[in-house]
């Protein structure tokens, strides 16, 4: 009885809020119902099927309501960046975003990448967010890569930036901005007080537009980073822009990869800067720099002390130059990254560079990829970096270092505690070479990367390795891709990942693994709880080795991904095997890795 | 159970007899249903804020739905596909705008997400590819910005009524 009477009153009660609810939430009957009139929560569930950029083509600044719910709607307050790159939006687009994007207040960033709004489409953006000067005091960065943006539209955006007062990065890259349309950037430049970073590489500002930069930076005093890669600059138009290090104080960053800067344009950054004590970071990648230009940047790092990266890969530059490099860097205290790859160095270069490190202690990575090392310059590297504390990333990919040299770089394994990547990648390293490099990381504490691949390592060095992995607990990557590795080996260094809880990533790709060795890995990964990733792609695994792995990543606790496309089955095995997997992601049979 | 009705009463006093499995995709009157046991035929579940006309149009959306599966849950991950709309839910919708906001407060009030999912989804197509202006006509939306602020933009944007 009781139990009924309290049901009566719940009921009662139920259908009392039902009623005071209705009548004070909702509006049926007053009047004609549309978007604008509903109940807010009702709108956000219809901007729940709208994306950003409909949101602002069509349903800003309808009326002040719907502005204000749109302004309180989370998935477009929350949303800080507006991140249109890649929707193929064109002129009309750009209209009708600067349409909606008057009376904003809410994004930082705007991320237009990759559209066609050409110079048209930029002039109604400006103006929008000209108009918005009271509004928009939010907007700091501003991104227009690959726009087609000619002169007109540099026109505009110099036009905007010299009164905008908020606007922190531009990114105008990969444009078709020219001598004018740069002249008219590197004036309003000249005048700007808030700009912090400008990319306008990919363009086509040549010479003359370079020396405008060159001008607009000597008054310029808030730039720090300035991005004229690939702009068709030739030492001509360097002159004017090396000018400005002896009187900015600001700029931090220059990038002038990719273009034709040549010997003499190097000499030109290379004297101004000995005495520059704000640039921290040149780019100088594929510049045509040659020897001469080389032994004058080294004669600058011997007395500049602020520069901390330095990029010269892909030039020209020798093993004389390598020399004087070398001797530089005794005297240097500021360098922390190096990067001379694809350059010609030598043994004769990495002999004195490795002297120039010896009593280093700055520079964190050196990469020295692809520059016709081979033994003695490993020796001497391995010489002095056995006791060097400070460097953390050694690349010595694409030389010809050999067993021998493998052997020196060993002995930086034994005792070294600050490297934790070493590349050694396509360096005609046997057996040999790779049982010295294993041995040596059994103890190590530090090394996190190793790779060797395209290699001459076979079972012999593997099986090293499986004692090396059943030991070390630090290495997290190891990359034997295109070795000599069978089945015979595979066994061992299974039985090692058994106990391994480091090892993050094997890559095996580009071996001669069958069956018998990926039923000894599927085994692993039972109870392997820290692999993420296990490459087997192009070996010689059939359908028979596969599904070893699938029966074990049907289950759910397995953390591998196992990478087996281009092995010996065919395309019908695949559904086969993912049946066999129970659509287990984590086999992976299609050539993404 | 299968065949036991409930009535249901809209606010202009007449009730509908429907079956207690088709009422029950309202999860309003579902909770009713079977947290508080209104499970007696002779019950009538009063539902003021919603009119005959439009009770009627719901009934229907049920019944033909009865055998959909639950709606998922998860909010989070919803797909912004605008097509999905199955050809009978689209000639269903095909009425006066009136209708269909008012559609959209009673799927909101008797909690029924499908229909409140279809709706919305309906007035979002409305508004896709559209230019302000059209949309304003569209929902009979008055331009409430002051003149001046208003003339401002106009000026910048002049291109946006002509197009």
């Amino acid at each position: 009885m009781q139990i009924e009477e309290r049901k009566i009153n719940i009921k009662n009660f139920f259908l009392y809020i039902i009623h005071s609810t209705g009548k004070s939430t909702l509006m049926s009957g007053e009047g004609h119902l549309s978007l604008h009139i509903i109940p807010v929560e009702l709108v956000y569930r219809i901007l729940d099927h709208l994306d950003q950029l409909t949101i602002l083509y069509s349903v800003r600044n309808l009326c002040k309501r719907l502005n204000s719910i749109i302004d309180t709607y989370d998935l477009y307050k929350e949303c800080r960046t507006l991140d249109l790159s890649h929707y193929e939006i064109k002129e009309q687009g750009a209209q009708r975003l600067a349409y909606g994007l008057t009376r904003n207040t809410i994004f930082t960033t705007i991320n237009l990448n990759s559209n066609r709004i050409g110079d048209s489409g930029i002039e109604y953006l400006i103006k929008a967010l000209k108009n918005n000067q009271v509004h928009i005091i939010t907007l700091t960065t501003l991104s227009l890569s690959c726009n087609n943006i000619n002169e007109l539209g540099a026109h505009n955006l110099a036009n905007f930036l010299q009164t905008n007062t908020i606007l922190a990065t531009l990114d105008l890259s990969h444009n078709y901005i020219d001598v004018s349309g740069a002249k008219y950037i590197a004036d309003a430049l000249a005048k700007n007080t808030n700009l912090t970073a400008l990319n306008l590489s990919g363009n086509q500002i040549r010479n003359q537009g370079a020396q405008y930069f060159g001008i607009a930076l000597t008054k310029n005093k808030t730039l720090l980073l300035l991005d004229l890669g690939s702009n068709k600059i030739e030492s001509q138009g360097v002159q004017q822009l090396a000018n400005v290090f002896t009187v900015n104080k600001t700029l931090t960053v220059l990038n002038l990869s990719y273009n034709n800067i040549q010997d003499n344009g190097a000499k030109q950054l290379a004297d101004a800067l000995k005495t520059n004590m704000t640039l921290t970071t040149l780019d100088l990648t594929k510049t045509h720099i040659g020897e001469l230009g080389a032994i004058e940047l080294a004669n600058m790092l011997a007395k500049n002390k602020t520069l901390s990266v330095l990029k010269l890969g892909d030039n020209q530059i020798n093993n004389q130059a390598g020399i004087y490099l070398g001797n530089a860097m005794k005297h240097n205290m500021s360098l922390t990254i190096l990067d001379l790859s694809e350059n010609q160095i030598k043994d004769e270069g990495t002999i004195s560079l490795a002297n120039g490190l010896a009593n280093n202690t700055t520079l964190n990575i050196l990469d020295l990829n692809k520059n016709g090392i081979e033994e003695q310059g490993a020796q001497h590297l391995a010489r002095v970096l056995i006791n060097n504390n400070i460097l953390t990333m050694l690349n010595l990919a694409w030389n010809r270092i050999r067993d021998s040299g493998a052997e020196y770089i060993s002995r930086i394994l034994t005792s070294n505690t600050a490297l934790t990547s070493l590349k050694l990648e396509n360096n005609d390293i046997g057996n040999h070479g790779a049982q010295y490099l294993a041995n040596a990381l059994v103890n190590n504490r530090t090394l996190i990367s190793l790779n060797l691949s395209v290699n001459e390592i076979g079972d012999e060095a593997v099986q090293n390795f499986s004692i090396t992995l059943k030991n070390n607990k630090t290495l997290t990557t190891l990359d034997l891709c295109q070795n000599r590795i069978t089945d015979e080996s595979v066994q061992y260094l299974a039985q090692a990942l058994m106990n391994n809880t480091t090892l993050t990533l094997l890559d095996l790709r580009h071996n001669r693994i069958a069956d018998k060795g990926a039923e000894h890995l599927a085994i692993v990964l039972k109870t392997n709880r820290t692999l993420t990733k296990l490459n087997l792609q192009y070996n010689s695994i059939t359908e028979e080795g596969a599904a070893h792995f699938a029966r074990v990543l049907r289950d759910q606790t397995t953390v591998t991904t196992v990478y087996l496309r281009w092995n010996n089955f065919g395309e019908k095995a695949r559904p086969r095997l993912w049946k066999l997997a129970n659509d287990s992601e984590r086999l992976s049979l299609l050539g993404i890795m | 159970m299968a065949g036991n009705k409930i009535k249901l009463q809209s606010n202009d006093g007449d009730t509908f007899d429907v079956d207690v499995e088709i009422a029950k995709q309202s999860a309003t009157i579902k909770t009713m249903l079977e947290d508080l046991g209104m499970s007696e035929e002779d019950d009538v579940i009063p539902l003021p804020n919603v009119n005959s006309a439009i009770l009627k149009k719901v009934i229907q959306w049920a019944t033909h739905h009865k055998d959909d599966p639950p709606p998922p849950e998860d909010d989070e991950n919803r797909e912004k596909n605008l097509s999905d709309i199955s050809s009978w839910d689209q000639d269903f919708l095909k009425v006066d705008q009136g209708t269909l906001f008012e559609l959209i407060l009673a799927a909101n009030y008797l909690d029924i997400k499908g229909l409140l999912d279809v709706t919305c989804k309906t007035v979002a197509n409305m508004i896709k590819g559209r230019t302000p202006e059209e949309i304003r006509r569209q929902f009979n939306i008055k331009n409430d910005f002051t003149p001046q602020e208003e003339e401002q933009i106009k000026k910048e944007n002049e291109w946006c009524e002509e197009k």
